[in-house]
């Protein structure tokens, strides 16, 4: 994949910044849910929305519970990512990171 | 010496009650509106409150019109990505912030001195997206059905978000 011209030194210094505001070395580990925190993006686990949609959260957590990491959905500028919590912690990470 | 910072929402009281005394000091038609607006009294003012995610969208028109990228605004107008990032979820910056970004973009608070307009969700998104979950068919009709749900939820609850 080709990366337009600049992105990684751009993608370096927001890095450095963040981790900078999170008190971070540059090599410490990144905890997903504390960034998340800190750019005021909410998190909601999907067994979380079981009141509201019971048979989704029991096929994805459950039945099929590979079929779904996580989304993010977006409206007008604003963000929220559901997380499937059926998984372990270290892959809700991995899903996080993106 | 304490180094609090007055709060937005104060701020913003001040700025609403320098308006208000302009206003006053205008012409009679004007005074009429203020006094209306004095009726309204002061219980009225704190539902009054700086439109955030209006202000983002006025920067954002900013700067696509200086073609900027969002870490080239933080840059020029001195204010951290991760805080235009804050706005974007809604959140208020700090007076120094907001300061910073209307010195930088030309734009004036008061213009965003009223009630936000309701974040609706466009219910063409949602149609597009079940459309898509559907017709994905290594999916599977059940996981389909049961990621729509779940995306519709996620948009109603992050709607009702404030």
């Amino acid at each position: 994949m080709n990366l337009r011209r600049g992105f990684k030194s751009e993608a370096n210094r927001i890095a450095r910044e963040v981790r900078r505001e999170l008190r971070l070395g540059l090599a410490a580990p990144l905890d997903p849910w504390k960034l998340a925190e800190h750019l005021g993006i909410p998190i909601e686990t999907l067994t979380s929305m079981r009141c509201d949609a019971p048979q989704a959260v029991e096929q994805l957590a459950k039945n099929d519970h590979e079929a779904f990491s996580a989304v993010a959905v977006f409206s007008g500028y604003r963000r929220l990512i559901v997380v499937n919590d059926a998984h372990s912690r270290g892959r809700q990470a991995s899903s996080l990171a993106p | 010496m304490s180094s609090e910072r007055p709060s937005l929402s104060g701020f913003m009281k001040l700025l609403r009650c320098y308006i208000s005394q302009r206003l006053l000091v205008s012409n009679s038609e004007i005074c009429t509106i203020d006094f209306e607006l004095q009726e309204c009294n002061w219980r009225r003012m704190d539902k009054e409150h700086f439109d955030t995610e209006s202000f983002y969208a006025a920067l954002d028109s900013v700067r696509i019109a200086k073609k900027l990228t969002w870490k080239e605004v933080a840059t020029e107008s001195e204010v951290s990505a991760s805080t235009l990032t804050r706005m974007a979820q809604g959140k208020r910056p700090d007076v120094d912030g907001l300061a910073a970004l209307l010195s930088w973009s030309g734009l004036k608070a008061e213009d965003f001195l009223k009630g936000r307009a309701p974040q609706k969700t466009k219910q063409e998104t949602l149609a597009i997206i079940s459309r898509l979950l559907r017709a994905d068919r290594e999916l599977g009709k059940e996981n389909a059905a049961a990621l729509d749900q779940i995306i519709r939820v996620a948009y109603k609850r992050l709607s009702g978000r404030d």
